[in-house]
């Protein structure tokens, strides 16, 4: 009897509480359709402001062991950082990069490298390599060969004996490649380059400085040859 | 095993793994160092610009939420039955938001940083679980 007695209040508690429940459920729902909007468009506000950010002219700095081709007395410098692993970077120097190659050959851009190894051992392990094959004069050569192995993706693809035989192919001092790269001898040269990243607010790579001004990824030929047009411009106007 | 306990139990053991997941990511991202992960795209979401809100980790952010779940979902045990509706509004509307904004993380991945980061898809994936349960408790 009282066991009846029980069972109809719970019966009759539960009915409110259910049609209680579905105005809230749905303000609930709302307020938080309302919040995640709110963050969405404050990640998308930050993420954006961090672009803007980045002051319009950066001096960038001469660290040691740096990499460059063009000629010294160029008007526009670009210094790229990056990461021999990076898929982004690959696809930048495979695809884009040689076709901005005029703009070297004919004395208008210097283009400096700089490593920026941010995605593990085997990121900084190919950047001290390639510093080795720089000792022999094979820099770009042996920096194209590492971003072809990025592009493929090819497992162990830089692995210290990977690394080695690719001096090999490239037909290097094997002796004194090995040593440089077992030695770890541009150790301290390639955090400093990381660490000159970092402190010039360096997020990932591709990062370029193009005249000291940031812009950050693997950008389409014809917005990459505007910057270029827009810098050499300004500095044409200055000579005058 | 009733349901109301499958349920009690589902929460706090998603957000804990949530918290461990998120937890990890938010040590990659302060420490700079690469996260485990499946190909190159942990560390290729982890520095780009939508890693931090405000400069704040997102990761620290999903942390920051699951603690709080598992924190809601283990006091829900210990409160009357009358307070305990509003606490399981409050794990639902959270989750929700969680859920919702994971899904624009994803998107974000997907169509803009062109990475994938498999510890926040696995993450999005207990806040979903969450969320899920969470609706499932209230509408029963």
């Amino acid at each position: 009897m009282e066991k009846n007695k029980q069972g109809k209040r719970e019966a009759r508690d539960r009915k409110p509480r259910g049609q209680n429940r579905f105005p809230k459920i749905r303000g609930v729902i709302a307020a938080a359709i309302v919040v995640a909007g709110g963050l969405i468009a404050l990640s998308y506000w930050s993420a954006t402001r961090s672009q803007d950010l980045s002051p319009p002219s950066i001096q960038v700095g001469h660290t040691s062991g740096d990499l460059a081709k063009g000629s010294p007395d160029a008007p526009v410098t670009v210094i790229e950082f990056s990461d021999f692993q990076c898929p982004h970077c690959a696809n930048f120097t495979l695809n884009t990069a040689p076709q901005l190659e005029t703009y070297i050959n004919t004395g208008k851009v210097r283009w400096v490298f700089r490593n920026f190894p941010f995605l593990g051992e085997g990121s900084v392990r190919a950047a001290e390599a390639a510093m080795c094959a720089h000792e022999q004069g094979t820099f770009w050569a042996y920096h194209d060969r590492l971003f072809h192995r990025a592009a493929i993706r090819r497992r162990g693809a830089f692995d210290e004996q990977a690394l080695k035989r690719l001096a090999e192919e490239l037909q290097l001092d094997t002796q004194m490649f090995n040593n440089c790269l077992g030695t770890r001898r541009y150790t301290d040269q390639v955090q400093e380059q990381f660490r000159e990243g970092q402190r010039l607010g360096v997020q990932g790579t591709p990062t370029f400085f193009i005249n000291g001004r940031i812009t950050a990824g693997d950008l389409p030929l014809s917005t990459f040859r505007e910057i270029l047009e827009a810098e050499l411009a300004n500095a044409e106007r200055e000579s005058f | 095993m009733s349901q109301s306990i499958w349920y009690q139990k589902a929460i706090p053991f998603l957000a804990t793994l949530g918290i461990l997941d998120s937890g990890y990511l938010t040590y990659t991202h302060v420490a700079r160092v690469e996260a485990v992960c499946i190909g190159a795209g942990c560390g290729l979401v982890d520095a780009s610009p939508y890693a931090e809100v405000i400069g704040i980790p997102v990761a620290a952010l999903g942390m920051g939420s699951y603690l709080i779940l598992l924190g809601l979902s283990l006091w829900e045990g210990q409160i009357a039955d009358a307070h305990r509706d509003t606490l399981q509004l409050g794990i639902f509307g959270l989750a929700l938001v969680g859920t919702l904004y994971s899904f624009y993380l994803i998107y974000l991945q997907l169509a803009v940083i062109d990475a994938i980061c498999l510890w926040c898809l696995v993450s999005a994936g207990f806040m979903t679980g969450i969320w899920g349960i969470s609706t499932l408790r209230i509408v029963r």
